[in-house]
């Protein structure tokens, strides 16, 4: 349907325009970093460059490439990642599948539920999750950045909710007539419905582990094995520079290209990853949402 | 086609875990059989910090000469990057009961007190009369002042860590070839200063036609005025009196006064949002850190700074690159309007080691602190030549190289230094020694350099020369902070408090969101929350520290 | 009939579904239950080489000492202020521009803005604190050299108290919007085009048929995404905010979660810095049951 209202026009040029400025100011960011890091490194740390490079090099990435450091937090991050929504995602369903019955049906489920809820108001704070981890023996290894993170009442609910508006209640119902348990019903009812849900969840899961930096500065004991997040915020965010007694320091403390770089290629496996779930992901959120 | 999908994604994910298996910090077997001696230890690793390829702080050059010379093996149980993280990693450790390092080193001085609270530290006083060589034990009675920060009810527990005493103090770095262009003479007072800076805002010194340029780098962002070292703004204060923000001095009664709460500050502030208004100095004084301030000098934007000698080698020598013609020169401070001239004095120290109560192999400890210092004191059997042949220098036709140039040529490896993997992150120095050595060379071309520091001193450029003789000939208008011990009881409490206050009035005045008469209240509120009673807290301390010596 | 299935369903063995729920439920005690232990050093003078038993008890002194020191009680209102703005824009802003992008017809430019705006949200704070801080500066940002255009002074985003928190709250909108907005533009395409015709042929213009049929029709999710986001009421962001700030803004950017965080693990007070996290947690916990009530009273929806 096209409206030809002369107002509407206008109102059309005006979208159009405006929503290209938008669009341009979101990726704005990106392409200054891209500029930066191809650019020569004495005119990035003038601050000379702005959205084209200058004295283009690929300089930076050579660098970045070759930084053990880096590459090893990276395979880190991959790892925490993979394993991470692995872990919590399989705990969420099984979780999920279970509250998403009934108060009448399953006794005990608010009980659960509410255990869950707790979780997202109170926590231990800092030190004392530390204390439980390290006296676990987890400090320094890949579980310490997986578990204490895996229970996120959060997206349990998400999941729950999708559970409960987009599988039939009389497919589960016949299902169960014919015999079929709950543990059927959950591997060959639920889970193939819910693959929007899963990947819409498992999408923000990754998220959240690739992005994820505070606890790897706090459990890895060993600087080496921190994860990506958590060397770019150690070596280039956050820098101390108020103590620096030599050239040398600051100046490896300052390389603006190859900060530029690998802060490059550390937001590119999000933007890969994204549009193979969208599909399925702008149905899992509105399903999740709609009312039951 | 899913089905596919999904085993792909199987495969990838099993060949990450294997591949991606993350080192597990074993604590490595205990060599005791072999006959030597393990010392476990931490600490910050900054970017300086390089290693050649195959080697990291657990196995180079420093500790393998280590093992197989002093029979010490050192095992490194972490490494932090920075001191705010290296800080917190030792506080989690004493939350969670973990063993401490046998030796490590701490700079916070609240944590310095918390350790020693705690018990898991001893105290080290006698441990040095006994234990220590008598040429180190010189050099801790001649800069005894350095063991205040970590001497807790008259007991010493920590052993200095000491800095370069003036290493990273301030002087005038100046854009030479912009005063030739405008025929000016370096500014040596206050008034020439400003005329200097009115020049090169308004007279476009570069000569490009555009109106483009400051006078003079000032910074102060995220740490605060008086706290930053390249745009150092402790010498505008120092034009004024003896006092610079952050810092403890003696009044005229030998009584610790706090500097930030002075008239004097008045008049540094007053200044600076003047030049802020003429458009001197930048309007991102306050907030930008450190690393960007120093751009508007990097990109040739400013024509002066105010940084300490090895600003040359970085940043200031970057200028170069964007502007080939750039000449930067080092000038001393300008003076104030009565002739004073003053600038923040480093501290001698820059941590103290702490040792675990567990710890007692002394004599080996000591040895290999002595034979560290051996280099500089050059008087060393290991390090007659250099620290590590194919590290800090090379042997050509017989003859130690250090120009880091050449050895990239000859080698093909850049230059690294090998004084980083030492215990205290660096080459063992005591204040006042190097910038010394430098100011004879630089009064002396002549001199001869006897070994291996000094030869590679000689070497540095004409301009980190001139710039470290102007520090040290300087050392009467060093402004020194004589409150190095732990946070007093108010201090703990409320001193954040009151840092606060201070940061935002000084911004405030700066930038001109108040009148400078807003200082008189910030003094009045900063003494009535807690100041006052501060002041007499760090006077006890200090009169304590005064009468045990 | 009703009635019948239910009791049938009740007389079925739940056990498999205790199984299903149990290991998340260790999994939650061992690393969000056992380290709320820990929670009573709040009442404590803890030190740590004392442990939990031997330290001093001082009952609510922390808490008194929270009411009574001028920063915490700032540090609660930036947080209330900061996240309740979060809140609200958070909602309106995705709306609007999913309406917007609801009016766009040409499907090539509509798929690319659409993709183009999620960029931000896939992006850490720690990766757009370094961003931000660059683009922001007032000396040669790009952001001030943009506006410089138009003869505006340089502004200090990033270190003046004014400009903090609507510089926090448009970088928050700016990283969240894209995608909540492909959450709320999905809603629109699910409305049935039928009544769009219907009200055409009634005589609706386009911002009647907007405001009558489109929105409405939003309803339950826009309930859904703000009764979520009133549990996060006193979450202000400490990623965000922690990469972002600087002791200049101390005054209106310091939010409970980063003085926490300066107090415990900087200056090493751990048992004040626990005790303003609990204040903050038993904040939330009556927030959130008050949304939790307020969905269902008002909009007959059960978060869960």
């Amino acid at each position: 349907m096209i409206y030809k209202t002369k107002g509407y026009r206008i109102f059309t040029a005006f979208n159009y325009v405006f929503l290209a400025f938008l669009a341009f100011i979101c990726v704005l960011p990106l392409i200054h970093i891209l500029a930066v890091s191809l650019s020569g490194s004495a005119a990035a740390s003038g601050n000379m460059v702005s959205l084209w490079p200058v004295d283009f090099t690929w300089d930076a990435y050579d660098k970045t490439m070759g930084n053990d450091n880096f590459i090893r937090s990276l395979l880190i991050a991959i790892q925490r990642t993979v394993l991470g929504t692995i872990i919590s995602m399989g705990l969420l369903l099984c979780a999920a599948y279970g509250l998403s019955k009934y108060d009448e049906e399953f006794k005990g489920r608010k009980w659960y539920m509410w255990f869950f809820v707790f979780t997202m108001l109170f926590n231990g704070g800092i030190v004392p999750t530390y204390i439980i981890v390290t006296g676990l023996g987890l400090g320094d290894t890949i579980w310490s950045l997986v578990l204490p993170t895996a229970i996120n009442a959060f997206n349990l609910i998400l999941l729950l909710n999708f559970f409960r508006t987009s599988v039939p209640k009389s497919l589960e119902e016949s299902a169960f007539i014919d015999g079929a348990g709950h543990f059927t019903i959950f591997l060959k009812i639920y889970l193939p419905i819910s693959i929007p849900a899963i990947a819409t969840v498992s999408l923000f899961t990754m998220v959240f582990h690739w992005n994820q930096w505070f606890d790897g500065l706090i459990y890895m004991t060993n600087e080496r094995n921190y994860p990506l997040q958590t060397f770019l915020q150690s070596i280039v965010v956050k820098k101390d520079l108020s103590n620096v007694t030599d050239a040398q320091e600051l100046k490896n403390m300052s390389q603006r290209t190859v900060e530029s770089a690998q802060i490059f290629i550390s937001a590119l496996p999000m933007l890969v990853v994204y549009p193979f779930i969208q599909k399925y992901f702008v149905k899992g959120i509105v399903l999740g949402a709609e009312k039951e | 086609m899913q089905k596919k999908l999904f085993s792909a994604l199987f495969v990838f994910i099993i060949i990450i875990l294997l591949v991606g298996c993350i080192e597990s910090s074993d604590s490595s077997n205990d060599s005791e059989e072999d006959g030597l001696t393990t010392i476990t230890t931490v600490r910050t690793q900054d970017d300086g910090t390089v290693y050649k390829d195959g080697e990291d702080v657990n196995d180079n050059v420093v500790t393998r000469w280590a093992e197989e010379e002093l029979g010490i093996n050192f095992e490194y149980l972490w490494t932090r990057p920075n001191d705010e993280q290296y800080n917190q990693q030792i506080r989690l450790m004493m939350s969670s009961n973990e063993p401490l390092p046998d030796v490590f080193q701490v700079t916070d001085t609240q944590l310095i007190a918390d350790l020693v609270e705690s018990g898991k530290v001893q105290p080290i006083g006698e441990v040095i009369d006994e234990h220590a060589p008598d040429r180190l034990k010189e050099i801790f009675n001649e800069f005894s002042d350095a063991f205040n920060q970590a001497t807790i009810d008259g007991e010493r527990y920590g052993l200095p860590r000491f800095s370069g005493g003036n290493g990273t103090e301030s002087l005038m770095w100046v854009r030479q070839d912009w005063l030739d262009n405008l025929g000016l003479e370096a500014p040596e007072t206050l008034e020439e200063l400003e005329a200097v800076m009115d020049a090169f805002v308004n007279e476009d010194p570069d000569g490009n036609g555009e109106d483009d340029t400051f006078g003079l780098l000032l910074s102060a962002g995220e740490v605060g005025f008086g706290r930053t070292n390249i745009g150092d703004t402790s010498p505008v204060f120092g034009m004024y009196g003896d006092y610079v923000p952050g810092l403890w001095s003696e009044d005229e009664n030998g009584v610790l006064v706090y500097g930030s709460i002075q008239e004097s500050m008045k008049d540094g502030l007053v200044k600076m949002k003047e030049w802020m208004g003429e458009g001197y100095i930048s309007q991102e004084l306050a907030i930008a850190p450190a690393d960007q301030a120093q751009e508007i000098f990097v990109s040739g934007k400013a024509g002066l700074a105010f940084g300490p000698p090895w600003a040359w080698d970085w940043p200031f020598g970057e200028t170069k690159t964007n502007d080939p013609d750039a000449v930067i020169k080092p000038y001393q401070l300008p003076s104030g309007p009565d002739g004073e001239m003053g600038r923040k004095g480093e501290s001698l120290l820059t941590g103290s080691f702490l040792f675990s109560s567990e710890f007692d192999d002394w004599d080996k400890f000591f040895e290999y602190w002595d034979e560290t210092y051996g280099y500089i004191l050059n008087d060393s059997e290991y390090f007659e030549d250099g620290l590590f042949e194919g590290y800090d220098y090379i042997m050509v036709d017989g003859e130690p190289v250090y120009d880091p140039n050449v050895i990239e040529e000859e080698t093909g490896e850049e230059k690294v230094d090998p004084g980083r993997y030492f215990l205290p992150t660096n080459v063992p120095t005591f204040p006042y020694k190097m910038y010394g050595l430098l100011q004879e060379f630089h009064e002396n071309p002549d001199k001869e350099p006897s070994g291996a520091y000094e030869t590679d001193l000689a070497q540095r450029d004409p301009e980190y020369i001139e710039a470290a003789a102007i520090i040290n000939r300087s050392n009467d208008i060093r402004i020194e902070n004589k409150f190095t011990g732990a946070p007093t009881e108010t201090m703990a409490d409320q001193w954040s408090n009151l840092e606060q206050l201070e940061l935002e009035i000084f911004a405030d005045i700066v930038m001109g969101n108040v009148e400078v008469d807003a200082f008189d209240d910030f003094v009045e509120e900063w003494k009535e929350r807690g100041g006052d009673q501060v002041t007499e807290e760090v006077n006890e301390w200090y009169d304590q520290v005064q009468s045990a010596e | 009939m009703e009635v019948k299935k239910k009791q049938k369903w009740n007389m079925r063995r739940n056990w498999p579904l205790h199984i299903l729920i149990l290991p998340a439920v260790i999994v939650a005690l061992f690393f969000q239950y056992a380290p709320m232990g820990g929670l009573i050093m709040a009442f404590q003078d803890y030190k740590p080489w004392l442990g939990f038993f031997q330290s001093e008890w001082i009952g609510f002194e922390h808490f008194h000492t929270i009411m009574q020191t001028d920063h915490a009680r700032r540090v609660i209102l930036n947080t209330l202020i900061i996240s309740v703005l979060k809140l609200i824009f958070g909602l309106i802003v995705p709306i609007a521009i999913a309406l917007l992008l609801n009016e766009v017809y040409h499907n090539v430019f509509k798929r690319t803005v659409q993709t183009v705006i999620y960029l931000p949200y896939f992006l850490s704070w720690v990766i757009l604190g370094g961003i931000l801080l660059d683009l922001l500066s007032p000396e040669g940002g790009l952001f001030n050299q943009f506006i410089g255009i138009f003869g505006v002074e340089p502004i200090f985003f990033l270190g003046d108290n004014t400009w903090f928190v609507p510089t926090v709250i448009i970088t928050d909108l700016w990283k969240e919007t894209g995608f909540n907005t492909i959450v709320f533009l999905a809603a629109i395409t699910a409305v049935n085009p039928n009544l769009y015709e219907a009200a055409h042929i009634d005589g609706a213009n386009r911002w009647k048929q907007t405001l009558y049929i489109t929105l409405p029709a939003m309803m339950p999710i826009i309930i859904v995404v703000g009764t979520l986001s009133l549990g996060n009421i006193l979450n202000a962001g400490f990623d965000q905010i922690f990469n972002l700030y600087n002791p200049l803004v101390y005054k209106t950017g310091d939010i409970i979660d980063t003085y926490v965080y300066r107090r415990a693990l900087i200056d090493g007070d751990f048992s004040f810095g626990t005790a303003v996290g609990l204040f903050k947690s038993v904040i939330s916990f009556f927030l959130i049951v008050l949304g939790y009530r307020l969905a269902y009273k008002y909009a007959n929806w059960r978060i869960f």
